[in-house]
């Protein structure tokens, strides 16, 4: 009996686990990648000199996997 | 037979000499001058991040990302009003990257929140639909009939870079495959492309760099014709770092550009001393042939403009509004 409810509560733990932890991963993720295409645009945007205008993509696309990869 | 080697080569010396006199003619080269504002007060001339400037018959609407707003000024520079304002409601904006007038409607590429909006010229929201992508460029060839671009992710290989839609939101059709290498950086660069309106209900395509072809195309996105720019106008190759300690090479065509009359007036880009390159003081007249008509010559920089017959509207480099009218 124990063991069918300690199977059971494990079996819940790990169910809720595997739906929560992807949809915050996801969230987070979409969040990102908001954050990255506005970052991209401002740099367009900007009318800097092209060769800036690169370093501020690159800038970007730092920020992006950062974003992805600590929060 | 000697009678006839005398006049090979003197055949052969026109020929040279006529051929060398085309290639070094001297373009006519314009000055514009800018016209004084009408408006007493210019602190509406300047903008935070102006992105987009178009006009109808009465007026100018200058489209400014950072505010969020639309401001329209007489085709003299006085200030009349201005709409806008950010969110994400009808008649706002989030990061908007391009506008364009068709009739008494004005459409607008509203970047942050993924849609279009239909406005009338007071502001007031008429229609609208949402996209899966940051529009970027738009264009209104018919009420039914928006065509967007929008630069690819560069993440998942080629994408398409225009998507035309009725205003209802239906997807009409989608063209013109974007540039994939790898390198998100180096590929946004290459995908920065300018839509301009052309005058027989089709549109035209100007890459800003590594392709000196203009893109005439229907109505329906299919391609009609390639005009080929003369190599005379001069594209200037830098080398940008793009990202991952790589570096590419890439060829300057145009800062930006508009089009009038079935002739390109290109923004021609300019070296700095750290050998980048920016926005230049210098349009080239292109005509329908691919060749140079004229140079016109500004006293400042220029970002993006907008012509209208002898009259160019302009933005300089410090986002203030410009009036100029071309002295031949």
């Amino acid at each position: 009996m124990r063991k069918a409810i300690a199977l059971t509560l494990a079996a819940v733990f790990f169910l809720c686990a595997f739906l929560w932890f992807p949809q915050a991963s996801f969230a987070h993720s979409d969040h990102c990648y908001n954050d990255w295409h506005s970052c991209r645009q401002r740099s367009f945007e900007a009318d800097e000199g092209w060769i800036r205008t690169t370093l501020m993509l690159t800038v970007c696309d730092i920020a992006w996997g950062k974003c992805q990869i600590l929060d | 037979m000697k009678k006839n080697r005398v006049l090979f080569l003197l055949f052969l010396i026109f020929a040279v000499l006529s051929f060398s006199a085309q290639e070094v003619a001297p373009q006519p080269r314009h000055a514009a001058v800018e016209i004084k504002p009408a408006a007493k007060n210019t602190d509406s001339l300047y903008f935070s991040r102006p992105v987009a400037i178009v006009y109808d018959e009465n007026s100018l609407y200058v489209l400014d990302s950072e505010d969020a707003e639309i401001r329209v000024f007489s085709k003299s520079g006085a200030f009349l009003h201005s709409f806008g304002r950010k969110g994400q409601g009808p008649g706002e904006f989030g990061m908007p990257s391009d506008m364009d007038i068709l009739g008494d409607r004005i459409f607008v590429a509203d970047g942050a929140n993924r849609r279009v909006q239909i406005l009338d010229k007071k502001g007031n929201y008429l229609a609208g639909f949402k996209v899966l992508f940051w529009p970027q460029r738009i264009l209104a060839l018919e009420r039914e009939r928006i065509v967007l671009g929008h630069i690819p992710s560069g993440l998942s290989g080629k994408e398409k870079v225009l998507h035309c839609y009725n205003s209802r939101g239906e997807l009409l059709w989608e063209a013109m495959d974007s540039y994939f290498s790898g390198n998100s950086v180096y590929d946004m660069m290459r995908n920065r492309i300018f839509i301009r309106k052309g005058m027989a209900g089709d549109f035209f395509i100007i890459r800003s760099s590594d392709d000196r072809i203009i893109r005439r195309m229907n109505k329906d996105g299919a391609l009609v014709k390639e005009i080929k720019v003369t190599k005379a106008y001069s594209v200037k190759e830098i080398v940008i770092p793009a990202g991952g300690g790589q570096s590419k090479s890439l060829l300057g065509f145009c800062w930006n550009c508009a089009v009038d009359a079935e002739k390109f007036y290109l923004l021609v880009p300019k070296f700095t001393g750290e050998k980048d390159l920016e926005p230049g003081r210098q349009i080239a007249v292109i005509n329908a042939g691919g060749n140079i008509e004229a140079f016109i010559d500004f006293p400042l920089e220029i970002t993006r403009m907008a012509v209208e017959g002898d009259r160019i509207f302009a933005l300089d480099s410090e986002a203030r509004l410009r009036l100029f009218v071309v002295k031949k």
